[in-house]
């Protein structure tokens, strides 16, 4: 990617160099048109000079060439920088004199010898500005001495401008024009034929011109182009670094908000379009950052939202779970009921049989090896005394008695509990209550019954011993958890749904009744026992009540 | 004794009244020129013919007529040089004598100046004659201009004091006159804003250099300055920027200037047969030096002052003036 400052530097010293370039052209044209200009009107003078001189006129009137020494030395006064190439004299028969110039290399012979002159008017060039530019436009001259002008190269490849002129023999008295243009009469001078003396040549070389033109460009041309590239260039790394190095500070700062550092602010305060630039981009991320906060303020409250769905999602799972359970429990009870009801009476009956067969046994001599009868008599009472404790316990499982609520202390309730149970001494103890622990509203009886089935619980998956940890902290304001943790075998995944069912167990001699009672003792209560557990890492029951609302 | 005939007597008389008629009439052939150079003779050169010159003439004619000299012959030179020179060699071959030349124009007068040494020379109408080194024991003459004094006098009636007068002169040709005229410009509190310019080319952007910074533009007769070519454009510029022209020509306020002083040409010729008399009455006197024009003329032009917006009801006053257009 090329930079908006590789560009504008590129760009910009492009233009100056285009732009050096042109000036240093027109200044060189212009110089060697005011040098070619100079050199003309030097070569016009001079030639001037001797076509008006009288001595110049009466040498080539009486054929004496003595006379011309004092104009030609004149002459040669004026022509400062030795520019003369040649001077050539001549009337129309013969060459009255002829010099060129010692550093001159070139054959007099070969420059062009003038000695006819058709037509006295001649054209004098001019520019002009016109709608399609500059035009030379040719006006004719309104001398009579009027010059002939071109330019000869030689062999040697030399160059001269050649001014020529015819010497007349006679001239207007112009004063006398111009008496009578004042006293107010005009064109009574007229022009009569005039007779040619002779002509003067003049060659001038354009070495000197070229030296000059050389000593313009190395002196003023160049040192005019280097100066415009040097201000160009300079302009140009101050554009760069007041136009440049704003934006590259906003680009930093545009990189840094897009990493979201919504703090950063661009400080340009000038009254340019940069100074507007940086107020809006400023004002932009004020906005960016306002719509970010209100969108995390949005994404965190969907996000509360989500999670207290998510929560409530779980809870309803759980309702749903309890409920099903509860519903469970309910049929099973009505079951048990019924069925309890139904063997309650066959067994009383049976176990008041057996006592009556009991009793007329010896009475009525039957003998005594007749021990065998009375094993069996002995099982019979036995299983039916078993029969009538499950029959009994699942009679109290269905009717539950409806939980007399009273503010109690959770400690308390935990104390008792553990009192009531022979725990063996492999298993530690460790018990956390909170201070102060919020009152609970619970049926101390029955809690206790729950908590005394839950420590029984951990105490048996501890058979090897193990750490019991008991604690009791509020969870919010409403729910007071009671915590039982125990280093046993923990329960299976598999099991986890199953085991607050009734007569689900995993003991031998278990009923499956404890959980499922304590289950319902709890939802009696408003409140629900939940099991976190771990296969071989120990399992934590947790039971929550309802806190005591002041 | 022999006894000569009466016819030879007739014939020795008539040869003697016929050597005697002859010798008379030799003697007096002989001294016919010298007859005539003891009269009030002079003659007239004219450099060519102009109306200027030929007025001139009438009035040198006029004021002979009073003066009791007689003007021998009117020789006029063309406005050519070789051609005025064939014509004064004539004059000399001739073995003309005049008491006294007068030489109108410049050419005239400066080839007069140096064919006739030992004649009297009186001249008139040369434009600036400080020029032309028409000076010498011989030469008496009228200038063809009003004195500076009398040009600034009419300028400051025309304007007032504390003005701005520009000038654009050639200093080669009248250099001499803006020398004067700066002496002059302070006794009558004008504040001269001079311009030099070497050529024609130069007078228009010289004019619009100082056209702002000036009251009058004072044109003075300098060849360099005043051509075919500037004169219009002169005019048109001053006349834009509503700048009065204050010149010595009346020709020039024909071409839009506002005043001119310039002398009377006709009296110009009464006052060179007055200084021809002066000059014949006592031969001592070879020279009377240059002369001021006895009377000057000033020529307005009426439209050019209504265009300018200058009032001049006080220069109308003045004697011997002239409205342009009439």
């Amino acid at each position: 990617m090329i930079s908006i400052r590789i560009k504008l530097i590129l760009f910009t010293s492009m233009l100056v160099i285009i732009i050096g370039a042109l000036s240093c052209l027109f200044f060189l044209s212009h110089a060697k048109r005011q040098q070619k200009d100079a050199l003309k009107r030097l070569g016009t003078s001079l030639v001037m000079l001797l076509v008006q001189d009288n001595e110049v006129k009466h040498a080539l009137r009486s054929i004496q060439p003595a006379f011309l020494d004092a104009p030609i030395h004149r002459v040669r006064e004026l022509d400062s920088e030795d520019e003369i190439g040649y001077l050539r004299i001549s009337n129309s028969q013969t060459v009255m004199f002829e010099e060129k110039a010692p550093w001159v290399n070139v054959d007099m012979k070969k420059i062009p010898f003038r000695k006819d002159y058709q037509n006295p008017v001649t054209t004098f060039s001019r520019t002009v500005w016109t709608r399609g530019g500059l035009r030379i436009v040719d006006e004719p001259s309104q001398t009579s001495e009027a010059l002939l002008f071109s330019c000869i190269t030689m062999d040697s490849g030399e160059v001269f401008c050649d001014f020529a002129a015819p010497i007349f023999e006679k001239q207007t008295f112009s004063e006398e024009e111009f008496a009578a243009q004042i006293l107010g009469e005009e064109g009574v001078t007229k022009e009569k034929g005039q007779q040619i003396l002779g002509f003067v040549q003049i060659g001038l070389s354009h070495r000197k011109l070229v030296e000059r033109i050389q000593k313009i460009i190395w002196q003023s041309i160049i040192p005019l182009g280097v100066f415009i590239v040097f201000g160009g260039i300079c302009v140009t790394f101050f554009l760069t670094r007041y136009i440049v190095s704003p934006l590259r500070h906003m680009a930093s700062i545009t990189l840094d908000i897009a990493k979201g550092d919504f703090t950063r602010t661009v400080d340009i305060h000038s009254q340019d379009e940069i100074g507007q630039l940086s107020t809006n981009f400023n004002q932009m991320t004020r906005s960016l950052r306002g719509l970010c906060d209100e969108k995390e303020k949005i994404m965190n409250q969907l996000r509360e939202h989500v999670h207290s769905l998510c929560h409530a999602n779980k809870e309803l799972q759980e309702a749903q779970e309890r409920l099903v359970r509860s519903e469970k429990l309910a049929a099973v009870g009505k079951l048990a009921s019924g069925v309890g009801h139904e063997l309650r009476n066959p067994l009383g009956a049976i176990r008041n049989s057996l006592f009556i067969i009991k009793k007329k046994i010896p009475g009525t001599g039957v003998p005594t090896d007749t021990q065998k009868v009375n094993q069996l008599l002995e099982i019979i009472e036995r299983e039916t005394e078993r029969s009538i404790k499950i029959v009994n316990d699942l009679l109290g499982f269905s009717r539950a008695a409806k939980p007399t609520v009273s503010p109690t202390k959770i400690h308390s309730i935990i104390e008792s509990s553990l009192s009531r149970l022979k725990i063996s001494e492999k298993i530690k103890r460790v018990v956390q209550v909170e201070d102060p622990v919020p009152l609970v509203l619970v049926d101390a009886s029955q809690i206790e019954q729950v908590f005394i089935n839950l420590i029984q619980n951990a105490c048996d998956a501890m058979p090897m011993g193990g750490l019991l940890t008991i604690r009791a902290q509020r969870e919010d304001n409403s729910v007071l958890a009671i915590t039982f943790a125990d280093t046993g075998c923990g329960v299976p995944d598999s099991i986890k749904n199953l085991i607050f069912d009734p007569l689900f167990t995993t003991k031998p001699k278990g009923l499956g009744l404890g959980l499922a009672v304590s289950s319902s003792i709890i939802q009696r209560h408003g409140g629900y026992i939940d099991v976190k557990s771990k296969e071989g890492k120990g399992a934590v029951f947790i039971v929550k009540l309802p806190i005591v609302t002041t | 004794m022999e006894q000569k005939s009466p016819k030879s007597y007739r014939y020795r008389n008539f040869t003697v009244v016929f050597w005697f008629v002859f010798v008379f009439l030799f003697q007096t052939a002989f001294l016919i020129p010298h007859a005539i150079t003891a009269e009030n003779s002079v003659i007239i050169i004219r450099s060519q013919q102009i109306s200027a010159y030929n007025e001139a003439i009438k009035g040198f004619e006029e004021g002979c007529k009073k003066e009791n000299i007689s003007i021998k012959a009117i020789y006029d030179l063309n406005g050519d040089t070789e051609e005025g020179k064939g014509v004064i060699q004539n004059i000399k071959d001739k073995g003309l004598k005049p008491r006294a030349i007068l030489a109108i124009g410049v050419l005239a007068a400066t080839l007069v100046k140096e064919q006739f040494p030992d004649v009297p020379i009186i001249f008139c109408m040369v434009i600036n004659h400080e020029r032309f080194n028409l000076q010498g024991a011989n030469i008496t003459g009228i200038s063809s201009e009003a004195s500076l004094a009398d040009q600034f006098a009419i300028l400051k009636e025309l304007l007032g004091a504390r003005k701005s007068v520009g000038v654009i002169y050639d200093p080669a040709k009248t250099g001499k006159i803006i020398t004067e005229a700066d002496i002059a410009s302070k006794e009558f509190e004008f504040n001269l804003v001079k311009t030099e310019v070497l050529s024609e080319k130069e007078v228009a952007s010289a004019l619009k250099n100082i056209v702002n910074k000036i009251d009058v533009l004072w044109m003075i007769p300098d060849s360099t300055v005043i051509t075919k070519n500037t004169l219009s454009m002169i005019s048109t510029i001053t006349l834009k920027h509503r700048l009065p022209i204050f010149c010595t020509s009346d020709a020039i306020v024909k071409a839009g200037a506002l005043v001119s002083v310039s002398p009377n040409y006709k009296y110009t010729g009464l006052q060179a047969a007055q200084l021809a008399q002066r000059l014949l009455n006592d031969s001592a006197i070879t020279s009377l030096g240059i002369k001021q024009p006895d009377k000057l003329k000033l020529t307005l032009n009426t439209q050019t002052a209504e265009i300018i917006g200058i009032n001049l009801s006080t220069i109308r006053s003045f004697p011997d003036v002239v409205l342009y257009p009439q």
